[in-house]
């Protein structure tokens, strides 16, 4: 696992919070304040989960589509499982359908020029380390939405195969298949990629 | 025996300890797992070097703010067409209920219906509200709660109080409203925004309701200015046409650009003065996305200027369009600094003042030193080289490398041009050039490098 999202939440016994039990109750019977306890609870987790699931550009956006998920479905949740994993199940699933909504940069660099110049500065300005950051965001978006959601899922938030199979409702050996070709994917990817080459030896000086 | 199979490759990648003997001796007598281990490897390298990242505070409270609009006024169904034929149903009861009465009386009597005072106005609806700007004084408060400062980035709710010497304020949702006031106001409850004493300016494509003392404007596509001081009320209107009403008469008047009235206030609508055109500008309104600027730390009184136009003073905190901007800061007394910044939606950019440019000239003896440093650095530029002549074997000709040196001797920015020259030779030279320390020059300088590729050397 290469970093942690607390995800290890998803196997915690059903709510023994009281209080959390009595906002989801509230919020199941279409209760806003209740409702709003509910973001206020979540929003950090979601938007974690949500991380590298879609393009940075549109993870405020997706935020608000997951909870208008939430609310939309939340009379349906029944409590056969924890409430913070068939939250989890609605994130991964509406980041699965969410569409491309921005096509804006995300250059998250400073670069200072000289007074003299007028044109704005190339591209290959911006520093390496956020360079390599935004070209492998650009590698997890060319992936189909399946096999991103595995790859993310499994090799960044260190969910398990089994796990991943029953959020996405599938089987491990789906998942893995699925993984196997993500990886292979996003290496063929990155050996294409001239800012990224050198990790894998081709490009080096 | 077979080649390893996924698992005991990511096994090998990862270093794990427990890897069998027969794993790691097929690893050794085997080039083609040996590669595949090696792409694994570099795969989580990669992965592993990604920075995990969130919405700001600002955003989440952004989303909240849309989300409970959205919450309260009843979420859209997910087959919209359906909400739609109820009103189109009644939308073709009204065309026929029209046609009749055209039938039954095509030459009606020529009484001109007077507009009626709209019994509705208190239930104009009002949107959360982003503070785009907000001078240091402003500050907010909920019902009867104790107030609180505020500041660019905050969400205002339909029951806030706000007092501020100026304030520019936009819906968080996709609404067609720009707001810019002072003074005291307060927002929602029997009208979208009511001034107590001070002022409001609104540019509008959908309807926005102010209220100042007993005067009620509504309008739904202007550009105005309301003003209440001294039992007065001001009302400007530069674009469009506003409706105008009493709130005790129930009078109404419609009010079209270009126009200026005065009352005293609880006087009669019509007694309106027509006074000299008051200039009436445009709200502050950057498009969305849009990112926090906080030039809060910059010298006071560092005057700003974004894309060639004056964005204020500092200290000053402010929402802007996200994207690249040319950021001039000129600190009281001091020379005009300038750089490019790119602002990221929903994410803070603090502004700091950079070094000045100024400085006594590189000595002669420094740049000698320089350049002798950069001929020892030679190897690593013409492996660049090598990059361009892999894609083409007669790749020769001379590349300008551009280089902004720290006074430390620290490369800050560097550039190429050169005609033909493939992207990952330019990048190349970038990357070795930023890489670079040169010997100190006293000052910060502007270098220009021309490197001269030919491949008589091979």
């Amino acid at each position: 696992m290469l970093y942690s999202d607390g995800s290890a939440a998803l196997h915690a016994p059903a709510m023994r919070d009281a209080a959390r039990a009595d906002v989801i109750e509230r919020a199941r019977s279409g209760d806003a304040a209740a409702f709003r306890e509910l973001y206020a609870q979540h929003h950090r987790q979601v938007a974690r989960q949500l991380t590298f699931l879609v393009p940075r550009a549109d993870l405020e956006d997706v935020l608000q589509d997951v909870f208008i998920e939430v609310f939309r479905s939340i009379r349906r949740f029944e409590g056969k499982s924890a409430f913070t994993t068939w939250l989890y199940r609605v994130t991964v699933h509406v980041a699965m359908k969410a569409r491309r909504k921005h096509t804006r940069s995300r250059l998250d660099v400073v670069e200072e020029l000289p007074e003299s110049a007028d044109e704005r500065p190339l591209p290959v300005e911006v520093s390496l380390s956020a360079e390599r950051q935004a070209r492998v965001e650009a590698l997890l978006e060319k992936l189909s939405p399946k096999k991103r959601t595995v790859l993310v899922m499994h090799d960044l938030q260190g969910v398990e195969a089994q796990t991943i199979a029953e959020v996405l409702d599938t089987n491990v050996l789906t998942v893995r298949t699925r993984l196997f070709y993500a990886r292979r994917e996003l290496e063929a990817l990155a050996k294409d990629d001239p800012a990224l080459a050198d990790f894998f030896g081709g490009g080096g000086s | 025996m077979k080649h390893l199979d996924e698992a005991q490759r990511e096994a090998l990648a990862a270093g794990v300890p427990e890897v069998d003997a027969a794993t790691v001796a097929h690893h050794a007598s085997c080039p083609q797992c040996q590669a595949a281990v090696r792409d694994a490897q570099a795969r989580r390298k990669l992965l592993g070097g990604l920075a995990p990242y969130t919405l700001s505070d600002m955003a989440f409270r952004r989303v909240e703010a849309r989300l409970m609009e959205q919450v309260e006024a009843g979420l859209p169904s997910r087959t919209p067409w359906l909400a739609w034929l109820i009103p189109a149903g009644a939308l073709a009861a009204m065309a026929l209920t029209l046609l009749v009465l055209q039938l039954r009386a095509p030459t009606a009597p020529e009484v001109v219906a007077l507009p009626k005072a709209p019994e509705k106005l208190a239930a104009a609806p009002f949107h959360p509200l982003t503070v785009l700007r907000a001078t240091a004084d402003s500050q907010t408060r909920t019902g009867e709660g104790a107030w609180r400062a505020l500041s660019a980035g905050d969400v205002l709710a339909s029951g806030d109080a706000v007092s501020s010497g100026g304030l520019a304020l936009a819906p968080a949702a996709d609404v067609g409203w720009a707001l810019e006031g002072r003074g005291s106001l307060a927002l929602g409850g029997a009208a979208t925004a009511s001034i107590g004493a001070g002022q409001l300016t609104a540019q509008v494509s959908e309807l926005l309701v102010v209220r100042a003392g007993t005067r009620q404007v509504e309008a739904a596509e202007a550009l105005f200015l309301v003003s209440r001081s001294a039992a007065e009320v001001v009302l400007s209107v530069a674009q469009g046409a506003v409706d105008v009403s009493d709130t005790v008469t129930r009078e109404r008047r419609r009010v079209t650009a270009p126009a200026t009235l005065r009352w005293a206030d609880g006087a009669p609508l019509s007694s309106a003065r027509e006074e000299a055109l008051m200039p009436v500008t445009s709200p502050f309104s950057p498009k969305k996305p849009w990112a926090r600027f906080d030039a809060s730390g910059l010298p006071a009184g560092t005057a700003i200027s974004l894309d060639g136009a004056a964005l204020g003073v500092s200290p000053l905190v402010s929402l802007l369009t996200a994207g690249r901007h040319r950021l001039s800061l000129t600190p009281p007394g001091e020379a005009t600094r300038e750089a490019w910044v790119d602002l990221v939606g929903g994410a803070p950019f603090v502004a700091t003042l950079p070094e000045a440019p100024e400085g006594p000239a590189p000595s002669e003896d420094a740049l000698a030193r320089v350049q002798s440093e950069l001929v020892r650095h030679r190897p690593k530029l013409a492996a660049c080289y090598e990059k361009w002549l892999k894609a083409n074997p007669s790749a020769a000709g001379t590349v300008e490398l551009s280089l902004v040196v720290a006074s430390s001797g620290k490369v800050k920015a560097a550039r190429v041009r050169g005609e033909a020259l493939p992207k990952a030779s330019a990048e190349c030279l970038v990357r070795t050039a930023k890489g670079l320390t040169l010997p100190p020059l006293g000052a910060e300088a502007e270098l220009e490098v021309p490197l001269v590729f030919t491949a008589g050397g091979r």
